[in-house]
């Protein structure tokens, strides 16, 4: 047995899958996030669910990264304030999903990227589908066939619909039903989840597409600098200041 | 009645002595709040912290004050984690740098039980640095350098049973005392909680430049 290599190489292949099969999507989302982008909006960043929420926090304030977005931590939906109460409590409060939405201002011309690896729960759902009634465009991280696969019957949204039949566009991060993926004999269960790692591979590639994209339509974006290195600070304030204001999670 | 309500009576009494310094205060939130400039609130203890939120988004309250709400110091983050954050030398203004809108000129409530202690200090020499109007609100036998100071009447070592209730009545009669020199505009409508929809426009103008609302 070589777990290490095993987990390692589970990867490796669920990430040859995406590149077979993504490409075409991730162009197209990254067309309408630089589009937005361009025309002075943020781009919206969440992970409505207990371990999504690292998604949109992985992304913020970051050497590399786009500055223009807007990641939203709600302390209902993370696992920081408890995480039986989000996974167990917090994430199935459908309304949850249109306060929220409603708290950060979302609508028309906005753009916002989903990031649920299940895709089912009530909150991702229903916030899913209170962006585009109120006329933003949505786009999901998530992967279908979990979602196909679920019969978590009591974490469901009221419609029965998953997150990707309620977006404009999803990009399939190819998390294999159960989340876990390594099977040894002796092991009860499968072992080593990997949607955390799927979902952030996905996100990082849009956002690596959105930039060039960016670019290529004669926008030069802001990425952050690294604060910790010497003028870090400073490199970033100006467009810190630019933002102030208009992203809460700054 | 017992013993503490009877103390508790005279000392709420005796906050009467306080109205010159009241009124003083309440110049000041006036003034900030005829000019659309944020009044910013530190409780520099978790139990002062706690304070803030009598009069931030309530009913009756004033519709600028702008809490400074930090983990450090509420007790969802661990009581005895915010005992030890608020002995931290360092930490108030690393607290107070992450809000934004702080401009000279706008009032600054200060709420300790120790005007020495780090928390406490620290944040009263920031805010000074910044160019604010400072107001602290401290115990009986204290004193500090900020421009207006209020005494509750609690002594520094009495429980802090006492030393909530009577800080909490001070901080309200500032408020209530700026409320009632201005229009209604200035105060967020309500009757036990504030009412969303006809505080709907006062809300938007507000959500991005109050941190915590």
């Amino acid at each position: 047995m070589n777990p290490a290599l095993d987990y390692l190489d589970a990867i490796t292949s669920l990430v040859q899958k995406m590149k077979s099969t993504e490409n075409e999507r991730f162009k197209k989302a990254a067309d309408v996030m630089s589009d937005r982008v361009a025309e002075g909006h943020l781009i919206y960043l969440w992970g409505p669910g207990g371990h999504s929420s690292i998604f949109s926090e992985d992304a913020m304030y970051r050497k590399g990264e786009l500055g223009a977005l807007c990641p939203i931590y709600d302390p209902n939906i993370s696992l920081s304030h408890g995480a039986a109460r989000e996974i167990n409590g917090m994430e199935r409060v459908e309304g949850l999903g249109k306060v929220v939405v409603d708290y950060h201002k979302i609508g028309k011309g906005d753009v916002i990227v989903f990031g649920s690896a299940y895709g089912i729960n009530p909150v991702a759902i229903s916030a899913a589908i209170e962006c585009r009634n109120r006329g933003a465009y949505v786009i999901a991280v998530t992967s279908p066939s979990f979602s196909d696969q679920s019969s978590y019957a009591g974490a469901r949204h009221s419609s029965g619909k998953n997150l990707y039949q309620v977006v404009d566009l999803y990009i399939d991060s190819y998390v294999p039903y159960g989340d876990a993926i390594l099977e040894y004999e002796g092991l009860e269960h499968k072992i080593s989840p990997v949607a955390t790692i799927m979902q952030a591979i996905a996100l990082k590639a849009l956002l690596a597409e959105t930039m060039v994209a960016l670019k290529e339509k004669g926008v030069d974006p802001f990425t952050w600098t690294n604060s910790l290195q010497a003028g870090g600070i400073e490199a970033n304030s100006s467009y810190m200041h630019r933002i102030w204001g208009r992203v809460k999670s700054m | 009645m017992n013993t503490y309500l009877n103390t508790l009576a005279e000392r709420i009494t005796a906050l009467a002595n306080e109205q010159s310094a009241v009124e003083t205060a309440a110049a000041l939130l006036t003034e900030a709040q005829t000019n659309n400039r944020l009044i910013h609130v530190f409780g520099t203890e978790p139990a002062t912290a706690s304070l803030m939120t009598e009069v931030f988004f309530r009913a009756g309250a004033l519709t600028n004050i702008n809490p400074i709400l930090d983990p450090s110091l509420d007790p969802a983050h661990g009581a005895y984690r915010n005992e030890m954050c608020m002995q931290l030398e360092g930490l108030s203004p690393c607290i107070l740098d992450y809000y934004e809108y702080v401009e000279a000129g706008e009032p600054m409530l200060l709420m300790g039980t120790d005007p020495a202690a780090p928390m406490f200090a620290e944040a009263l020499a920031w805010a000074k640095n910044k160019g604010l109007k400072t107001i602290a609100f401290v115990c009986r036998g204290c004193d500090c350098d900020a421009d207006v100071v209020l005494h509750h009447g609690a002594l520094q070592d009495s429980l802090g049973g006492e030393q909530s209730v009577l800080l909490c009545a001070l901080l309200h009669a500032v408020n209530d005392k700026a409320a009632a020199s201005l229009d209604d505009s200035h105060v967020w409508h309500g009757t036990h909680t504030v009412d969303l929809s006809a505080n709907a426009a006062r809300i938007d103008e507000r959500l991005f430049r109050i941190r915590h609302l």
